[in-house]
């Protein structure tokens, strides 16, 4: 669990000394890079999202504000639900974090880092019901692949670490939708 | 760099969430597969279903494992959901555990190989109750949902033994009828409990255990299931635990 949080802070603050170079040599595209990452965006996606051993679907919607360079704060609520060995299931997760754009013109690949909750309820045919929250945080990346200046056709992958009174889960969460980034 | 970095950090998701969203490693294949629910801090939402509100379970981790095989142990997810593969043909019995302390067990009987068996259970500090049972018999035969049915009760196998959960519909300590938790049986079953040993939930039993049963108890039975179809089920108890007045 640790060196999962360990991973991805080292992936996320990444910074090695020939990036820069290389950046510098293409002031183009750094600038153009510069240019996507300005300005809000939002996203709504398709989500499923593996929570224990149930197999859950729903939505994911996010809203990301810029920074600098290439750094956007990010919030982001999803919502999943389904059925598994007879009970149905609900999770709701927010959370808030940070998130890094990379370089690209079409494709525009990003990492984020999250903390927050996630509130899970199970219900038994009416009859039971029975409900918690856990804390923890979120580690992703994905790629938005760009349609029109301002759309984006959106993937992305994410792993909640959550603590819950019967300890740590790691699960996986996978969302495909589209984003709007409105000019600044 | 940039990009190559994000990639790896892309693959490197995908990759531990495609391996997530495989099956639990910790459980081996073949033999019977179980999948649970724990509903734990429960709260009853219909009065009609004959559940009540009882105090909350001792928040916890909460470990299930097989008795006759302790290697096979899961620890139940966040959100109470756990599996266990490789269960033994015939029947087993779960042991569950809050904390470390042993709060109950539930027997399940009359497994054929290949089944798939769906439990719904409530834990709360002191004991265990099974709300609600399914089987899918994977390969079509025997009295799965994809099968034919032959008896009303899930999982029932008449001459086996049986433990089912319910409230008393109506009858006397020697014999009544028992409506069982949830989608288990689509009828009343026929208990016949005259030479059965009586419990009470907190009391070491006896005669005064013995009269305290009687329309709305709430009791666990365990027994031999003399017959069963799907219009009508008999068992013949050895134990009756009666979990609530």
């Amino acid at each position: 669990m640790r060196l999962a949080w360990t991973l991805g802070a080292i992936l996320l603050l990444s910074h090695p000394a020939g990036a820069s170079a290389a950046a510098r040599a293409r002031p183009a595209a750094k600038a153009k890079a510069k240019a996507r990452a300005d300005g809000t965006d939002l996203s709504a996606s398709y989500s499923f999202l593996r929570s224990g051993e149930a197999h859950l679907h729903g939505a994911d919607l996010s809203a990301s504000f810029p920074l600098q360079r290439s750094w956007r704060l990010l919030g982001d609520l999803s919502v999943h639900s389904g059925s598994f060995a007879g009970a149905d299931l609900k999770q709701v997760n927010f959370m808030g974090g940070l998130r890094r754009l990379f370089g690209g013109r079409t494709w525009q690949p990003f990492g984020q880092a999250m903390i927050g909750g996630s509130h899970a309820t199970s219900r038994f045919s009416d009859v039971l019901a029975s409900s918690q929250t856990g804390w923890g945080g979120a580690l992703g990346a994905g790629v938005d692949y760009r349609l029109s200046p301002r759309w984006a056709l959106r993937g992305q992958g994410d792993y909640l670490l959550l603590h819950w009174d019967a300890g740590w889960d790691a699960d996986p969460r996978l969302s495909i939708g589209l984003a709007y980034r409105f000019p600044r | 760099m940039f990009l190559r970095t994000a990639r790896h950090l892309v693959v490197l998701i995908a990759a531990a969430a495609m391996w997530r969203c495989g099956s639990s490693p910790t459980s081996p294949s073949g033999g019977v597969k179980l999948q649970g629910v724990v509903v734990q801090d429960a709260t009853a939402t219909s009065a009609s279903a004959g559940v009540s509100a009882r105090s909350a379970a001792k928040a916890g981790k909460i470990v299930v494992t097989v008795q006759e095989n302790p290697s096979l142990s899961v620890t139940v997810s966040g959100n109470g959901t756990f599996e266990i593969q490789g269960l033994p043909a015939g029947g087993f019995t779960l042991v569950f555990s809050v904390n470390g302390a042993t709060v109950g067990q539930i027997t399940i009987t009359a497994v054929a190989e290949g089944t798939t068996i769906k439990i719904v259970v409530r834990v709360s500090d002191q004991e265990v109750e099974l709300v609600d049972m399914e089987t899918d018999d994977d390969t079509g035969s025997g009295n799965g949902d994809q099968g034919t049915k032959t008896c009303m009760i899930e999982g029932g196998k008449p001459g086996a033994g049986i433990e089912l959960e319910g409230n008393v519909d109506s009858g006397t300590s020697s014999q009544f009828k028992l409506r069982v938790n949830g989608n288990r049986s689509s009828g009343l079953v026929d208990v016949a409990a005259a030479g059965a040993s009586y419990k009470c939930n907190g009391n070491k039993g006896g005669s005064d255990c013995k009269s305290n049963l009687k329309t709305g108890s709430k009791v666990h039975v365990g027994g031999n299931l003399t017959s069963c179809t799907t219009s009508a089920a008999s068992v013949t108890a050895t134990e009756v635990m009666i979990q609530k007045d």
